[in-house]
């Protein structure tokens, strides 16, 4: 008769049992060499029915039979996966898809101590040292999520170095869990008929619904047919590939198995909205799209067949994956709606949240019948959504992610404009021995650098000339390149010029005519010369392509700012107090705090 | 660790500076302009404080008023511009102390803060009825920018200067509680009467919840009294302690004599195998306490904390009087009854509530053992008192768990002293070993983190990056590191 609330028992994640040499091989040195595997890996030999859940960074080869991960099944081949389980997102769950025992077109020709008696999949697992595990010393809310937490210390496995085999789930470590209804839908997406058609598909949904988490296993599993899959984002609040604020987008050619902060990319065309939302700028926002669906069709949907490729997959057709924002009330809406038009979708996925109060379903709203197949999904349960990280952690940490990361080098050459090359430029390491603060700096002449500066975001247009600085000063820009002739130069002749190339309420650069190739940190502007200090992670050589820099509303996270070697908790050496743009304690006055809005309040008439 | 806030200041004498330009000389539309720009720019760094928000708008109108060089003024859009600031000014005032469930009334969020009752009233009108006059939207600029310097603009620049609106103090909960009581007696005793009374019992219960919300804001003030630091508004961690204040507000009255533990000694404990509340009581509150947990995730934690915290130390006699707290601490210490009373009411709640998912790091259950273990750890427990008590809610809270039982046991079984340690020949090889180890352990932190010169800024090849104006520093340069928003130069260090 009392209240007993639902109590959420810890489930069992690992039936598989290590033992050495009995399911866990740690391979000699001589036996990987004659395997053909990197020296210090080990070899697990899954069986049917069984399932293993790994924490941590690593490796993964399969090498016999296939095996599935984050609704993705991988087959033996020679291509070691790259995963990234941190306990901020549900963790991966490896079981044995099937073990092949009809081929024996085995790739690996494995010790035979490994060899005899399985049944089941083998796969190789070696410790991946990225670095990037550092950036939970940048933004501690992420401290230690690539190890297993302390109530789980005891009962995790050490598979390999970094590399921890969780048992059970609790409230720190959640299992990833396919839904039956995207089950069948991911299936239904792979069974398109041939020849190829040209496909788009489109993922739609509310916040926190799962959404994101559906591209990319669609994105995913896709590529195990295609061997390039194009990726759009139009989230500018939870980006996949890149921080907040740009649509982008991107070439995938390697599954990508983590959350969003492991794998940050340069993108093959990126546009700059400045925001976490399209709210202030929503004829920009659907422009810069629609600039990317034309990218899309004319310079990336088809191409020449690949014939001296021995990759079996598809090869001359790139299909898209649009990945579309989670604001879906009102205006939100009406812009994905148009969006979803202007993609000419083929297939279309929507998660279907929990419906929120007062505002009508969307079906409602939409109205033309449209030829494309429709999938409805269920949201993921809320129960499987890690509590302690909550979304502008995450986007925090996607930005500083993106400021720490090392990116594949690219040369001029290999970068005509506007594009970028088409292949996937994900980082794979990340560099957090020194904060930012503590970065050398391009030191960079505006006047000679830059022939504009726009700042774009809702009463910006009232920045005066001669406060400009003041507002660059620590700000987060974006670098754009444009079409000779398409904007109109502040300065006629802009050396030697004694102020920033800026006046008051400009547009933001044409999409069609103009491309953003990546964010950068002012860290700061010199008060006497034309001289700013820069950081950014964009190659060097398509610096001085960027004529451009537009300043939006995305900041710099206060976890940047910080220094994580100062042992004062100071920043470089400079006391707490004397550091600039930052108020330690508590703000005294009333008033003192950000507008905060309550959309959740009870009325009258509901109580 | 406490975060820091971003601020548009580089400076606090920047937002002084400010100030004086926009209350120094009314007259001085110059030193208005300065403002405005200032503010207009700043909003562009970063989400401004709601009061600089306000004052920019305020500004805005004003300016645009008194101008001279304006022909033919269209005074609906001067009307419209006052309102719209002044409307602005109140509901971001407001709308964040709104920390309830329910709405509270804007009127009495604006009492507590100290704003003029005629704001909220002109902000009604201007909203939902004819807009205002002129003239009264001139006074109400002029009061909001009073209202701004006194209680942001003044205390923000002079943290230590005491703040000038006081108060008013938090209503006591207790009497809620007891409307509560009296409500649930009459429908236990007769449930006909339910039917009759739920709309009361209803509202019974948004009042506490209300009361929460009024107690919320009241942190604040109390945040002074107590010289706490940790009170402040603008995050989430923030945001906890305000709730954890105010909960432990509501916990102390529950725990009061006459609330969860009833007045009579005979109705307190049932001489029965389990270790709960009697069933009389627990009808009375759980729908109070399940109400409450609703709206309240941390509510169980801060219930049983504050309950084993009761049991555990003496009433401190914090000479800050809430209206809330009315213990007679003589008596309550030497009452074991009222004791046994309240560790059942602590292992309901964690038998009720604990799934092991909220409430931080640690599970309800392991908080109240860690709770209790530092003061039943072995040599400490001469000082304690309610020692039966104590150990019956240890027991209680651990069995059924055998790895906490084997602690709770050690625990209350390990009176006896330690046993000296032996020497040994081979300890001191031992001690040098370890000494060894945390020697070389300093040095391999200091290679990584002392040493400034060696700070890279990007791994990629450098190659043409000294072209259109982009040049990358390196050692060579004499750079050195500095806080963002710094620009060092070989020569001084400067702030923009």
């Amino acid at each position: 008769m009392y209240p007993q609330p639902s109590r959420s028992e810890p489930s069992q994640l690992s039936t598989f049992k290590p033992t050495r040499d009995l399911n866990v091989y740690e391979l000699s040195a001589d036996e990987a060499s004659a395997t053909g595997l990197q020296n210090e890996t080990s070899v697990l030999s899954i069986d049917r029915e069984e399932t293993l859940a790994l924490l941590g960074i690593f490796t993964l080869t399969i090498l016999k039979g296939s095996v599935s991960i984050l609704g993705v099944t991988l087959s033996a081949s020679k291509t070691a996966h790259h995963v990234f389980a941190p306990r901020s997102a549900p963790i991966p769950i490896l079981e044995c898809a099937s073990s092949n025992l009809h081929t024996d077109l085995d790739i690996y020709s494995l010790p035979p101590r490994v060899r005899q008696n399985h049944g089941g999949a083998l796969v190789a697992i070696r410790s991946l040292d990225t670095g990037v595990e550092g950036l939970g010393r940048v933004c501690r809310v992420f401290d230690g999520v690539f190890e297993p937490s302390r109530w789980q210390r005891s009962s995790a496995e050490v598979i390999r170095p970094g590399v921890n085999l969780m048992t059970h789930s609790d409230r720190d470590v959640l299992p990833f869990v396919l839904p039956e209804s995207w089950s069948i839908a991911l299936s239904a997406a792979e069974t398109s008929p041939s020849p190829i058609p040209l496909s788009v598909y489109v993922v739609k949904g509310p916040k926190k619904s799962g959404k994101s988490t559906f591209a990319r296993t669609l994105l995913n599993r896709l590529l195990t047919r295609f061997q390039r899959v194009a990726y759009l984002e139009c989230d500018v609040g939870q980006s996949e590939f890149t921080p907040g604020g740009l649509v982008a987008l991107n070439i995938i050619d390697k599954p990508v198995f983590g959350p969003p902060f492991t794998h940050p990319s340069l993108p093959y065309r990126a546009h700059y909205v400045g925001a976490t939302s399209p709210r202030c700028s929503p004829a920009h926002y659907l422009a810069a799209v629609q600039a990317l669906l034309e990218t899309y069709k004319f310079e990336i949907q088809t191409s020449m067949p690949d014939d001296e490729s021995i990759d079996t997959r598809v090869t001359d057709v790139i299909p898209l994956v649009v990945n579309t924002m989670g604001w879906t009330k009102g205006l939100g809406a009406d812009l994905n709606a148009k969006i979803e038009e202007l993609t000419e979708a083929t297939h279309v996925f929507e998660v279907v949240g929990p419906e929120e109060k007062g505002w009508p379903a969307y079906d409602i709203l939409q109205s033309a019948p449209t030829k494309a197949l429709q999938h409805t999904l269920e949201s993921i349960s809320p129960n499987l959504a890690n509590a302690h990280f909550n979304a502008v952690d995450q986007r925090n940490l996607n930005i500083l992610s993106y400021f720490y990361a090392i990116f594949p080098s690219i040369t001029s050459m290999s970068f005509p404009y506007p594009s970028a090359p088409l292949r996937q430029m994900t980082a794979t390491k990340w560099e957090t021995s020194h904060p930012l603060c503590a970065r050398y700096p391009y030191e960079v002449d505006w006047s000679r650098a830059f022939d504009q500066v726009i700042l774009i975001g809702a009463g910006y247009e009232d920045v005066i000339p001669s406060e400009i600085s003041n507002v660059l000063n620590g700000a987060i820009i974006s670098l754009v390149e444009c079409e000779p002739g398409t904007e109109d130069p502040v300065y006629l002749d802009p050396s030697g010029a004694r102020e920033l190339p800026y006046v008051q309420a400009r547009h933001p650069p044409v999409p069609s005519t103009s491309t953003c190739h990546g964010l950068a940190l002012i860290r700061a502007i010199s008060p006497s010369s034309s001289h700013m200090h820069i950081l950014t992670p964009v190659s060097p050589t398509i610096l001085a392509r960027c004529r451009v820099i537009v300043k939006g509303e995305l900041e710099l996270p206060i976890w940047g700012m910080l220094d994580f070697t100062d042992a004062n908790e100071g920043v470089a050496g400079v006391e707490k107090g004397r550091v600039p743009y930052l108020q330690w304690g508590k703000s005294e006055g009333l008033g003192g705090e950000r507008r905060r809005v309550r959309r959740n309040l009870m009325r009258k008439a509901q109580m | 660790m406490k975060l820091p806030r971003r601020v548009p200041w580089a400076h606090i004498n920047e937002l002084d500076q400010l100030c004086s330009w926009v209350f120094m000389d009314e007259g001085d539309l110059e030193a208005k302009r300065f403002a405005i720009n200032r503010l207009s720019a700043w909003r562009a760094v970063t989400a401004l404080p709601h009061a600089l928000e306000s004052t920019l708008s305020i500004l805005t109108a004003r300016l645009i008023d008194t101008s001279e060089t304006q022909q033919s003024p269209s005074w609906l859009s001067l009307r419209q511009n006052y309102a719209a600031a002044i409307i602005r000014m109140v509901n971001g005032l407001v709308d964040p102390l709104q920390a309830g469930a329910y709405a509270r009334s804007i009127a009495s969020i604006a009492a507590q803060l100290g704003l003029p009752s005629w704001l909220v009233e002109l902000r009604h009108s201007a909203t939902h009825e004819d807009l205002p006059s002129l003239e009264v939207l001139r006074e109400a600029a002029r009061e909001s920018l009073t209202w701004l310097l006194h209680n942001y603009f003044l205390p923000t620049i002079n943290p230590s200067a005491p703040r000038p609106s006081t108060a008013p103090p938090l209503r006591p909960v207790t009497p809620l509680l007891k409307q509560y009581k009296t409500l649930l007696k009459i429908v236990t005793r007769d449930a006909s009467l339910r039917k009759q009374n739920q709309p009361d019992i209803d509202a019974i219960m948004r009042d506490i919840e209300r009361w929460l919300a009024e107690a919320k804001l009241a942190a604040d003030f109390a945040a002074d009294a107590y010289g706490w630091e940790t009170i402040d508004g603008n995050d989430v961690e923030q945001e906890d302690s305000r709730e954890k204040w105010a909960l432990e507000r509501l916990c102390d009255a529950l725990i009061e004599k006459g609330a969860l533990v009833s007045l009579s000694q005979k109705r307190r404990n049932f001489p029965s195998d389990e270790f709960v509340p009697p069933h009389s009581s627990l009808v009375l509150w759980t729908p109070l306490l399940a109400h409450t947990h609703t709206y309240h995730p941390t509510f169980p934690s801060v219930l049983t904390t504050r309950i084993v915290e009761n049991l555990l130390y003496e009433q401190p006699n914090s000479g800050f009087d809430m209206d809330i707290v009315s213990l007679d601490a003589d008596e309550s210490q030497n009452d074991p009854s009222y004791h046994l009373a309240l560790a059942k009411w602590a292992v309901w709640v964690i038998k009720a509530y604990d799934n092991g998912q909220e409430n931080g790091e640690l599970s309800l259950r392991k908080n109240v053992i860690v709770q209790l273990a530092s003061t039943l750890a072995p040599g400490k427990t001469e000082g304690a008192k309610k020692i039966d008590v104590l150990a019956a809610l240890l027991g209680a809270v651990s069995s059924g768990f055998t790895e906490l039982q084997t602690a709770s046991d050690i625990l209350l079984s390990a009176t006896h002293p330690l046993q000296p340690q032996h020497w040994d020949a081979g300890d001191l090889t031992v001690m040098n070993e370890r000494l060894h180890s945390l020697m070389s352990l300093d040095g391999e932190c200091q290679k990584s983190t002392n040493d400034p010169d060696s700070a890279p800024t990007t791994l990629l090849p450098v190659q043409g990056a000294n072209i259109g104006g982009w040049r990358l520093l390196d050692h060579h340069s004499g750079w050195k590191s500095c806080p963002i928003g710094i620009y060092y130069s070989n020569h001084a260090m400067s702030i923009v």
